[in-house]
């Protein structure tokens, strides 16, 4: 399509996006597409994956667009003229459909056209500038010889042989020709000649050639070619020794006489092959009478059209003979001299558009065209007039109104062509058997109606000796037809090859056309084949920009590739652009970002992976550049195993690389990740709450080295520190978002081992006075202190902390005894020395974390917060460890004592973390409930992803969306039909009828909706508009539910409840839910008593107000299981922040 | 209808030798050529480059920089009456670009293995070169060792034409010297490995499923790549469609 000024674009997304469907916007993702349209039925739409996908495109076509708003051009203006010639060049490319679609991707093109353009057409233009090059180079490899030739025309009226041809064909000795070309006329006027093919009357003339030639020539002469259409005759003859030097004979006829079929008018054509020159000789019988001359035209261009010789069977199509014989005029090369004819049916364009599928000949492929025969063009004056000019031997004034010069000169005829001067009286109509014209009834004036002309070979127009005339002369001695015979004499240039140099040429332009293409090639240069990247800091991006410049002539389209499938770098390398197009000359900043994340972090930690790589620069058609990237990792405790880090002595960036590498081999051995046996896990259920009872808030004791080994993190332990010291009280703590330089300070901080300063940390940013302002956040450092004190106390005479987990260990009583002195002295010491505790850790005197500028107490807070959850996140392995979480998720979270018996049985360092982490919470919720909105379940909704992150999807069992088959098969079971406005019996029935619990409380819930559809289309998940007034009274009972019932795990709790609960639960879980997850949850938990009442709570829990969307589809199994999984996950958490004393 | 007879006597004698001089000439212009995938190996500053250069420009820098990255040239070469068109990629020979030359011997039909003819230490290089593409490139790769520099071989050769010949023999590799200095036998590793590939068996492949071989590194679409060399034995079909 052509790029116009005036152009628009629109971009829409190819499906409809329901925003309320997450699922939906992320496929939404898949389907862009750009509309390019310059009018309406001229519209071009792309499709895309993905919108970065459409930049490159976009580019381009500004680039475009810039040129032809320069240039002024318009849809439908005359500007564009030019695409016609590649829209015939797309037609021919489509013609080869897919077999050059394929080879454009792989072929190395000559100039980088779009792909638009095929290879085939590529080749084309390949070996069009071959051929080019070839014919220009003729001259070394082609010698030039002459030979005479002969070119007689009589119209013979029908007679037979009566005289001798002597006089006609004889020469002079000098001038005796190589070659004779004989063309008759009227030779058979019988009407059976119409019919039946007859060889008699050639013969009969040849006979009369042969004997004159005999009698007159010394030399001998052999026929080489004749052809005769009714009247008309034409015969080659040629000197016996060139005969071997003769090829590709051929002979065709058209008739153009009645019906414009019949060859009563019509032309005979004769194409030879003389030495390495085509010849081609046309003898033509055109439309007779005065009157007719532009019948007489219109036959010229008939013949013109039609008379086609066939193409040598060596030669694939027409192109491949032009190519192969670059140096004949060929058909295209004469279109220019052809064009001008007015007539609509014969252009120039008649050649050319036919060129590609052309299996044969024209007339004009060849080096010499000669035209001979009755033109049958008259004078355009009356007899006497011309008899008058005859008889005042005025050729000249008769010749200008002769109509075939007439025509010529107003192009309507034989255009190109060339005729020697006429030196003799018009040729017809004579007296048959005199040398006097008629003087008849007709009045005809005497007319030069037989002619020879030349076609002038448009190659050769500049070479005087290509052709040369030596006589052109009519012979009035012959008596028998009405018309006079003529005769012309020509010299020729033949070529001969030397195909030696040929093929020297040949290979020549080969070697061109290679170092063309290799020139030709884009040239992207980067200006850094090396970039370094220095420090790399976990989650900060590091970016450095390379310039690439195209030095090349053409469009240098480039990507990065690596031997690595499926990614051009290392996952923490970020490349953008990483696929782009330049135009010569231009000039693009590529930027290569380094960001270490949570998924890489762990490798880079743990020795398996650095900061090096080479991206290779891969030009489309062109070389390949590497860049190489490094930085130095700086190791962080971010994305650490929590074991690793219990065993960090000292901070992390203090460990030689090598170090922690074998620090991880060391965990990794030792470690095994294995899920503790049934048994195991019943023992520490048994042991744990008498050892761990005590764990009820967080110590504010740093943590310690047990047995080499700290029982947390030490990180975790300062983070939480931090936060328990000077934020507990804050709004919204962890629900709102940190700082990032504050973040980013932390995690430092945290990595380095450096102190958080404090003074920074906890002052406002008002621009007063510093002093006053570190006054305030002291005085409320202090407030902090006194605040937390009372609570801590009780902490002090308890058990350690370093102790869970370890409770079940045989006498352990006397290093609890000894850990609890220890505690003791450093809560004290922690308390006097706030601001300056060096936990005992090597520091290195020389790290200093810039701190930044103050922000205020609370967003120090908050961003410590967010610290703190990153640092959770960061986990290789989440505090829960993930071979747990479907028990959790499965078993553990519909009762507190399965959920204490999870937790008890995870390994150590996981156990002590865990509880820190909920006892500080607990603590916080103790005292500052409802701060900005937080509650036990908020917490537990940003704490479960985290503590019970999903490292992988495996990890979610498929089977919990629940098949589809065991919802329909539940509900007919349940009986729809009977629970109608019966629905608290089924509840209490359901949970007495134990296994069929799941079946019945699903039948409740049907039966309960307020819709009557949605109970009959219940079985199929159908569901209707939830009972939004409702819903937040549904909520806030359901939580007692949840709660309440929870702990009477045996079916104590019994139907009371539950069927309270059913009714107005179930409408909202019928309505929101459909039929998907409400299976999931009741097939799992089908077994237990207590299942029942759980599988239709925990359904109802969706219906929390700020959850209420529209009615999820039936489709959305898979999304409705994850949401059960996570939805189960906080409710695991939530046990453990509820309870004032869990252990 | 047409009363005429075409009397050519010569029109006979048009299958005569000089006719077929013609087609062969017609059939060069036309013949589709034989793409053969190169690679080119071998240690940093043995002029790996610098052969390329002399085969396809005819010419040679002094001083060339050392190529980072993997420079592309297509050079067309005549044997018989095929055309063969090279592809070569002509790889860096530093050291740490190695794990990358996969990408590019990958697919390859003939590799060049060059050394420095003064340097020993070269060969080295190259023997483990060879021994990598005789494990992991293509089963089929036709491999030549090049000693390059032969126009210092008078005044500073390390390496004995007899023990890179030996080598070459037993690993069963083509072998020449070569100078891209002075051009001496540059062309000849061309036409030797030409000669070596089994190109009746590249074109017949081609034809069958109408697909060209090679083209850029572009490792990262090299699952739409087809190798055409890898089972010879195979229909290419099964992998028919190239999605590059």
């Amino acid at each position: 399509m052509p790029i116009f000024a005036d152009f628009r674009f629109s971009l829409v997304q190819a499906a409809a996006v329901d925003l309320n469907d997450p699922s939906s916007i992320a496929q939404s993702k898949a389907g862009f597409v750009l509309k390019v349209a310059t009018t309406k039925d001229n519209e071009i739409r792309f499709e895309a994956a993905a919108v970065d996908v459409l930049h490159a495109l976009l580019v381009e076509v500004k680039a475009l667009m810039a040129i032809a708003k320069n240039k002024g051009y318009l849809a439908g203006g005359p500007t564009h003229e030019w695409r016609r010639f590649y829209e015939r060049m797309m037609l021919e490319a489509s013609a080869a459909t897919d077999r050059g679609r394929i080879n454009s991707a792989a072929s190395n093109p000559f100039i980088n056209f779009d792909s638009g353009v095929s290879s085939n057409t590529l080749k084309m233009i390949k070996d069009a500038w071959a051929a080019k090059e070839l014919r220009a180079r003729e001259l070394q490899f082609s010698d030039f010889s002459k030979i005479k030739l002969f070119v007689g025309t009589w119209n013979v009226k029908g007679n037979p042989v009566s005289e001798s041809l002597t006089p006609w064909l004889s020469t002079s000795k000098e001038d005796e020709p190589d070659m004779y070309i004989i063309g008759f006329q009227e030779v058979d006027l019988r009407t059976e000649a119409y019919i039946i093919g007859n060889t008699a009357k050639e013969d009969e003339w040849c006979k009369a050639i042969e004997t004159a030639l005999a009698a007159s020539q010394s030399e001998k002469y052999i026929k080489i070619a004749a052809k005769q259409l009714i009247g008309m005759l034409m015969v080659v003859y040629l000197r016996r020794p060139l005969y071997p030097f003769v090829h590709d004979v051929a002979s065709e006829s058209v008739g153009t006489g009645i019906f414009s079929m019949m060859g009563n008018k019509g032309a005979v054509g004769i194409r030879l092959k003389l030495f390495d020159s085509y010849l081609c000789f046309v003898n033509a019988h055109l439309a007779a009478d005065v009157v007719m001359v532009d019948r007489r035209n219109q036959d010229y261009q008939e013949i013109c059209r039609r008379m086609s010789f066939p193409l040598q069977s060596h030669y694939k199509d027409y192109m491949a003979y032009v190519q192969a014989n670059a140096w004949v005029a060929s058909s295209i090369d004469s279109a220019s001299a052809l064009n001008g004819f007015p007539t609509p049916g014969f252009h120039a364009d008649t050649f050319t558009s036919a060129v590609p599928n052309k299996t044969n000949l024209s007339t004009f492929d060849a080096d010499h065209f000669i035209w001979l025969g009755d033109l049958n063009y008259r004078v355009t004056v009356s007899d006497v007039e011309a008899k008058k000019c005859l008889s005042d031997n005025s050729i000249q004034d008769l010749l200008k109104f002769d109509q075939l010069r007439i025509e010529q000169a107003a192009s309507r005829s034989f255009n190109g062509f060339s005729e020697g001067p006429i030196t003799f009286p018009p040729t017809y109509k004579y007296e048959p058997g005199t040398s006097e014209y008629v003087s008849s009834e007709k009045k005809r004036a005497p007319s030069w109606c037989d002619r020879i002309l030349w076609f002038t070979n448009p190659l050769k127009a500049e070479d005087p000796e290509w052709l040369t005339l030596t006589r052109y002369e009519a012979v009035n001695e012959m008596i028998s037809s009405d018309h006079k015979p003529v005769r012309a004499m020509f010299v020729l240039k033949i070529r001969k090859l030397n195909n030696d140099k040929l093929s020297a040429a040949q290979d020549a332009i080969t070697r061109e056309l290679d170092k063309f293409e290799n020139e030709a090639q884009p040239d992207l240069v980067p200006d850094a084949n090396l970039i370094q990247f220095g420090d790399i800091r976990f989650m900060v991006p590091t970016t450095r920009t390379i310039e690439v410049e195209n030095k090349g002539q053409v469009i240098a389209q480039y990507r990065f590739v690596s031997p690595l499938e499926d990614r051009i770098c290392k996952p923490w390398c970020y490349i953008t652009p990483s696929t782009g197009a330049l135009m010569p000359g231009e000039k693009l900043a590529i930027n290569i970002t380094i960001l270490v994340d949570r998924t890489t972090v762990t490798y880079l930690n743990a020795g398996n992976d650095s900061i090096e790589d080479i991206l290779t620069l891969h030009t489309e058609n062109g070389k390949d550049h590497f860049i190489s990237i490094s930085g130095r990792w700086l190791p962080s405790c971010f994305g650490n195993p929590i074991e690793v880090l219990c065993r960090l002595g000292r901070p992390i960036r203090s460990f030689a690389l090598d170090e922690l590498c074998a620090l991880y081999t060391q965990v990794q051995r030792s470690q095994l990740r294995l899920p503790p046996t049934r048994a195991s896990g019943a023992e520490s259920e048994s042991a744990g709450p008498a050892a761990t009872s005590s764990i009820e808030s967080p110590s504010p004791t740093p943590p310690k080295p047990f047995e080499n080994r700290l029982s947390i993190p030490r990180e975790l332990w300062r983070i939480i520190d931090f936060i328990y010291k000077f934020g507990m009280d804050v709004d919204n703590l962890f629900l709102s978002t940190g700082d990032p330089v504050l973040t980013e300070y932390f995690r430092e901080c945290l990595d380095t081992g450096v102190e958080f300063d404090l003074s920074v940390l906890l002052s406002d940013p008002v621009e007063e006075a510093p002093e006053a302002e570190s006054n305030d956040s002291l005085a409320e450092q202090q407030k902090h202190q006194q605040q937390d004190t009372p609570s801590k106390t009780p902490d002090a005479a308890s058990p350690p902390d370093a102790g869970v987990g370890e409770g079940d260990a045989a006498g352990a009583g006397a290093e609890e005894a000894e850990a609890e002195a220890e505690q003791a002295l450093d809560i004290d010491e922690v308390i006097s020395n706030l601001s300056k505790t060096s936990f005992g850790m090597q520091q290195p005197e020389t790290v200093v974390v810039p701190p930044p500028r103050p922000r205020g107490r609370v967003a120090a807070v908050h961003s410590a917060a967010d610290t703190l959850l990153r640092f959770l996140e960061a986990l290789p392995e989440p505090v829960v460890p993930s071979f747990m979480h479907r028990r959790c998720v499965l078993e553990g979270y519909h009762t507190f004592a399965a959920a204490r018996q999870i937790v008890q049985a995870m390994p150590t360092e996981h156990l002590n973390s865990f509880v820190y982490i909920t006892s500080f919470l607990r603590e916080v919720l103790a005292n500052y409930r409802g701060r900005g909105g937080i509650d036990e379940e908020k917490f537990a909704r940003v704490f479960a992803p985290i503590l019970l992150q999903t490292v992988s999807a495996d990890d979610v069992p498929r089977g919990l969306p629940g098949a589809p088959g065991s919802v329909t098969g539940t509900a007919p079971n349940g009986g729809a039909g009977s629970a109608v406005g019966a629905p608290m019996p089924f509840a209490s029935s359901g949970s007495q009828a134990g296994g069929g619990g799941g079946a019945a409380a699903r039948a409740a819930m049907l039966a309960s909706s307020p819709t009557p559809s949605s109970s009959a289309a219940g079985g199929t998940g159908g569901a209707t508009s939830p009972p939004k007034s409702t819903s937040s009274y549904i909520t806030n009972m359901l939580y007692n539910v949840v709660t309440w019932t929870a702990p009477g795990v045996a079916g104590v709790a019994g139907g009371g409840g539950i069927g309270a609960a059913g009714p107005a639960g179930a409408s909202v879980g019928g309505a929101l839910q459909g039929a998907a997850g409400s299976s999931s949850g009741l097939g799992i938990l089908g077994a237990s008593p207590a299942g029942t009442a759980q599988g239709v709570a925990v359904q109802q829990l969706r219906a929390n107000p700020g959850l209420i969307g529209p009615p999820i589809p039936a489709e959305a199994t898979s999304a409705g299981g994850i949401e059960a999984w996570n939805r189960k996950r906080w409710m695991f958490l939530m046990h453990f922040l509820e309870r004032e004393n869990y252990f | 209808m047409s009363a005429a007879r075409s009397a050519s006597p010569a029109g006979a004698a048009s299958s005569s030798s000089a006719a077929a001089a013609a087609a062969a000439a017609a059939a060069q212009a036309n013949l589709k050529p034989i793409q053969v995938k190169l690679v080119l190996l071998g240690e940093a500053a043995v002029g790996k480059s610098s052969l390329v250069l002399r085969f396809v420009n005819n010419e040679f820098q002094e001083n060339k920089e050392p190529t980072i990255g993997a420079a592309f040239l297509t050079q067309k070469c005549k044997l018989d009456d095929k055309i063969i068109k090279f592809e070569i990629w002509d790889t860096a020979g530093q050291e740490r670009f190695h794990s990358l030359a996969p990408m590019y011997y990958r697919n390859a039909q003939a590799a060049v293995v060059a050394y420095d003819l003064t340097k020993p230490a070269s060969l080295e290089k190259a023997k483990a070169w060879v021994k990598e593409l005789q494990r992991q490139a293509n089963p089929n790769i036709v491999i030549a060792l090049v000693g390059n520099k032969l126009d210092l071989a008078s005044t500073a050769r390390g390496v004995s034409t007899e023990e890179a010949q030996a080598y070459a023999n037993e690993s069963g590799l083509l072998f020449l010297e070569a100078s891209a200095k002075t051009g001496e036998f540059v062309m000849d590793i061309f036409t030797e490995i030409a000669k070596k590939i089994p190109l009746d068996t590249l074109a017949a492949a081609r034809q069958r499923t109408g697909l060209t071989s090679g083209g850029g590194a572009g490792g990262a679409s090299s699952s739409g790549r087809v190798d055409l060399n890898q089972n010879p034995a195979n229909s290419q079909g099964a992998d028919g469609n190239c999605a590059c």
